[in-house]
């Protein structure tokens, strides 16, 4: 997959955050062997082109770059240039929680990951400095096969230079559902068979040159369970995935696991989809 | 109250938890469902034995006082207003909608079909299923198709827990199936109580409580889910845990009991709604609903399950030949609509029994939905004893009927996967391409599955992650149609065969492990059986000296025999 790795796209605004997005993207773009691509959305000018390469040229951001300008409603510009490009990955700044209104129309970086068709990184702007993924957590769901996941993941973490990472399982409502009526014996003891289970199933993948931990998570819905078990021990970035469709108001309204993980990031986050699984077996 | 109705109150509150704890704690030791003993607490405290052998002390302890009766009544109102709000919380509504066809169709159909035959039964027999006089008949059919179609959560969830079945593709669909079961029943049921006080008072037309009910039911889904998400974050943040959101629970659910009751619908439906809206939110923390599982369901649930029996005299209203009847179409329509719904679902005969015989337990939703029509007038005394024994009946069934269908399910393993046919001494084969094509056929012969059809599964697999594991073991992998059980090829390679295993070693020993297509659970943990038997060259070793397959077969049993003993 490496090979075809072709551009980083990051959208770039006259904001104060955005000299951080940029070098973001493009050490990113450097460790993916890609050529970071900048997209703002506006009316073209040349003052206007001027004064964001100013800024690109002010964070240090190196010449091999392309600027894109496009008068067309930001998400938009992003994801078609992202297509355009057959994007390795987007990388969007975002709010940390989304607030009560952006959860209707929703946030420029979350509609964003809802929509792309590229593993999509949203960095949160509270965050100062570059992003750094020495504590990363992949939040999966065992209800379907696990190994192009894994397969996934581990490609692009490998290149994004992460050594180690937890695989938290999340547990679907149906056994929480019933484990709610196990004893707390019988509950621990699922765990750690589960857990026991899947330590062993990990074995059977070539996963060298990576520390790989998990855990099982029970207590809460999933998405959810991902994101505290992030927060709580402190992780710098969350890797989950994301239905192989767009995520939509319906989404919003009965919430995807995706969607809860949208709602608050507890760090960095990236997001991909099922079908880009199927496009990196190609 | 006077003074002596309060004393008399609080005695009998206190006397009847007392036994009601007891007795359900005695039934749970016992492995059976503690409301039994909740159940029988009232019947040894009420009219039916306490009340026949000393009546004098029955009429002090519970006087028939207007005062100490309607005291009575509203803490058991209360008790089923809050039961049913926790019984809500369970619905994950986001999480049903996502539920696969499956759970819809078994669902649909087994509460469809047990729906038509009480239906039918009451509509043609009214008067041999006891009905309620002064009761229109149509709202008789319908109460008794609603009690026969619906499902018990909970002793499902016992039973396979106890079975060690609820990560089974079959415990999911089961739970899934039910959950549905609970809502659809849930709605169903109060529509009809609406139905009844609409006719009754002729204030508001059928149409507008039908209107009502389902305008209520989705206004709560959609906007009063989303308050509801949006108040609980904040609550959390600003508010003593678990005192505000606990507050905020039950403060909701009365608000919408009265709310419901206030339009015309009955305000069970208010506190079963609102505790899906509740349950729905990913901001309802586990640690909250347990609190108030625990309260509900350790005091009111034991309260008002033990007050039923003090109402009704057992003895006096019990009718075998209803019983029976009852007992026989509940179980009927239930069990057939469910084995024909699993059947077209392309579950096995046995499974498809299994699945029948749990959704046939009731449990306690029977006994709250039966005392609601019994103080609705839609049913009489004998037809409530019998629905009360067929609610039991069913649930003490059910575990060991499935027990018996399924047999013990142990985990899979290996061993019991392979099998002398499926043993190549000597692959042929150089590539791991050939060596999958070799197995497959072996794989083929004995299953029946198109030789293509697992090659080409196992080798899109192999394309996306190679499946050399180390050690000079390799496990193509692959779910197929056409399977019930994991089988394995195993063979063995004197040349070795390169797999692109992380240890760079070549491949002595091949196993091709085919799991059915549906259940990855399956895969996931014969998997992890063959990665903990392999961790190191030892067994490989002995396995590749093993003279036939009896040998082969011995060494893994043993192997097997030394890892299970180091995991306990």
């Amino acid at each position: 997959m490496s090979e075809q790795i072709r551009a980083v796209v990051a959208g770039v605004a006259l904001s104060p955050h955005a000299p951080l997005i940029a070098i973001a993207a493009a050490a990113i773009a450097e460790r993916l062997n890609a050529r970071p691509v900048y997209v703002h959305a506006g009316e073209e000018s040349e003052l206007k082109r001027e004064k964001l390469e100013q800024l690109l040229r002010m964070a240090g951001i190196p010449e091999n770059h392309d600027l894109l300008i496009q008068d067309v409603d930001p998400v938009d510009a992003v994801i078609d240039t992202a297509a355009r490009y057959d994007a390795a990955m987007i990388v969007a700044g975002a709010q940390e929680e989304e607030g009560m209104l952006q959860r209707i129309v929703g946030s420029v970086a979350r509609r964003i990951a809802r929509k792309a068709e590229c593993p999509v990184l949203l960095l949160p702007l509270q965050v100062q400095g570059l992003p750094r993924f020495e504590r990363v957590v992949v939040g999966a769901r065992f209800d379907d096969d696990i190994a192009p996941v894994l397969a996934y993941v581990t490609t692009l973490l490998r290149a994004m230079g992460v050594r180690a990472f937890t695989i938290v399982q999340e547990v679907g409502f149906v056994n929480r559902l019933t484990a709610r009526y196990a004893s707390d014996e019988e509950r621990e003891e699922f765990e750690n068979d589960q857990r026991r289970i899947l330590m062993d199933y990990l074995s059977v993948f070539d996963l060298s040159g990576f520390t790989v931990d998990v855990d099982v998570l029970e207590e809460s819905a999933e998405g959810v369970a991902s994101v505290d078990y992030a927060r709580s021990v402190g992780a710098d970035l969350l890797v989950f995935q994301a239905p192989s469709r767009s995520l939509t108001i319906w989404d919003r309204l009965f919430t995807h696991p995706a969607e809860s993980v949208l709602t608050s990031l507890p760090c960095s986050m990236l997001l991909f989809r099922a079908e880009q699984l199927r496009d990196a077996e190609q | 109250m006077t003074h002596t109705e309060l004393t008399a109150f609080f005695l009998a509150l206190a006397l009847l938890l007392l036994a009601a704890r007891v007795l359900g704690e005695l039934a749970r030791a016992l492995n059976l469902p503690a409301v039994l003993g909740e159940l029988l607490a009232g019947v040894l405290l009420g009219p039916t034995v306490l009340g026949a052998f000393a009546p004098q002390t029955f009429s002090t302890l519970f006087p028939d006082t207007p005062g100490f009766t309607a005291a009575l009544q509203a803490v058991t109102t209360l008790g089923i207003t809050l039961f049913l709000m926790v019984a809500g919380i369970e619905v994950d509504l986001s999480s049903i909608l996502r539920q696969g066809k499956a759970s819809v169709v078994i669902s649909v159909f087994g509460m469809v079909i047990p729906f038509a035959v009480g239906f039918g039964s009451a509509a043609l027999f009214p008067e041999t299923f006891g009905l309620g006089a002064g009761t229109e008949p149509l709202y008789f059919a319908l109460f008794l198709g609603t009690a026969l179609s619906i499902t018990a959560l909970p002793v499902i969830a016992k039973i396979l827990i106890d079975l060690n079945m609820y990560r089974s593709d079959l415990g999911m669909i089961l739970i899934s199936v039910a959950v549905i079961n609970d809502l659809v029943g849930w709605l169903l049921f109060a529509t009809i109580l609406g139905l009844m006080q609409a006719a009754s008072t002729e204030s508001v037309g059928i149409g507008m409580t039908v209107l009502m009910t389902v305008g209520f039911t989705v206004l709560i889904l959609t906007v009063g889910r989303f308050i509801i998400d949006s108040i609980l974050p904040r609550l959390q943040a600003y508010t003593s845990w678990p005192g505000g959101v606990l507050g905020f629970a039950v403060v909701g659910g009365l608000l919408a009991a009265a709310l419901t009751e206030w339009i015309g619908i009955h305000s069970i439906l208010g506190a079963f709604m609102f505790g899906v809206a509740l349950g729905d939110s990913t901001h309802l923390r586990e640690k909250t609903r347990q609190i108030l599982d625990h309260f509900i369901s350790f005091i009111f649930a034991p309260l008002f399950f033990a007050s039923i029996g003090l109402r009704v005299n057992i003895v006096q209203h019990f009718d075998l030949s209803l019983v029976l009847l009852v007992l026989l179409i509940a179980s009927v329509g239930k069990i057939v609509g469910s084995i024909i719904a699993s059947k077209i679902m392309g579950f096995t005969d046995r499974e498809s029994l299994s699945i029948g015989m749990a959704m046939n337990a009731r449990g306690a939703m029977e006994i709250i939905l039966a005392l609601l029509a019994l103080e609705a007038g839609l049913i009489d005394e004998r037809m409530f004893v019998a629905l009360i024994i067929m609610a039991m009946v069913t649930s003490l069934v059910a575990g060991p009927a499935m027990q018996w269908i399924m047999g013990n399910k142990r985990l899979p393993r290996l061993i019991d996967a392979l099998s002398s046919k499926s043993f190549i001494p000597a692959l042929k084969a150089a590539t791991r391409e050939d060596a999958i094509t070799e197995l497959s056929a072996v794989l083929s012969a004995s299953s029946g599955v198109p030789r293509e059809v697992i090659c080409q599964k196992a080798l899109e697999r192999e394309r996306t992650m190679s499946t050399g594991i180390g050690h000079r073991v390799a496990i193509p992998h692959a779910r197929v149609e056409g399977i019930t059980a994991p089988i394995v090829a195993l063979g063995r390679s004197h040349e070795g065969i390169d797999f692109d295993a992380p240890d760079g070693k070549p491949a002595r020993v091949v196993m091709l492990v085919l799991t059915p297509k549906d259940d990855f659970q399956v895969q996931l943990q014969l998997l992890a059986d063959i990665g903990r038997l392999f961790r190191s060259d030892r067994l490989v070793d002995r396995l590749l000296r093993a003279q036939n397959f009896v040998e082969l077969l011995a060494l893994l049993k043993s192997e097997e025999e030394r890892a299970v003993a180091a995991t306990e």
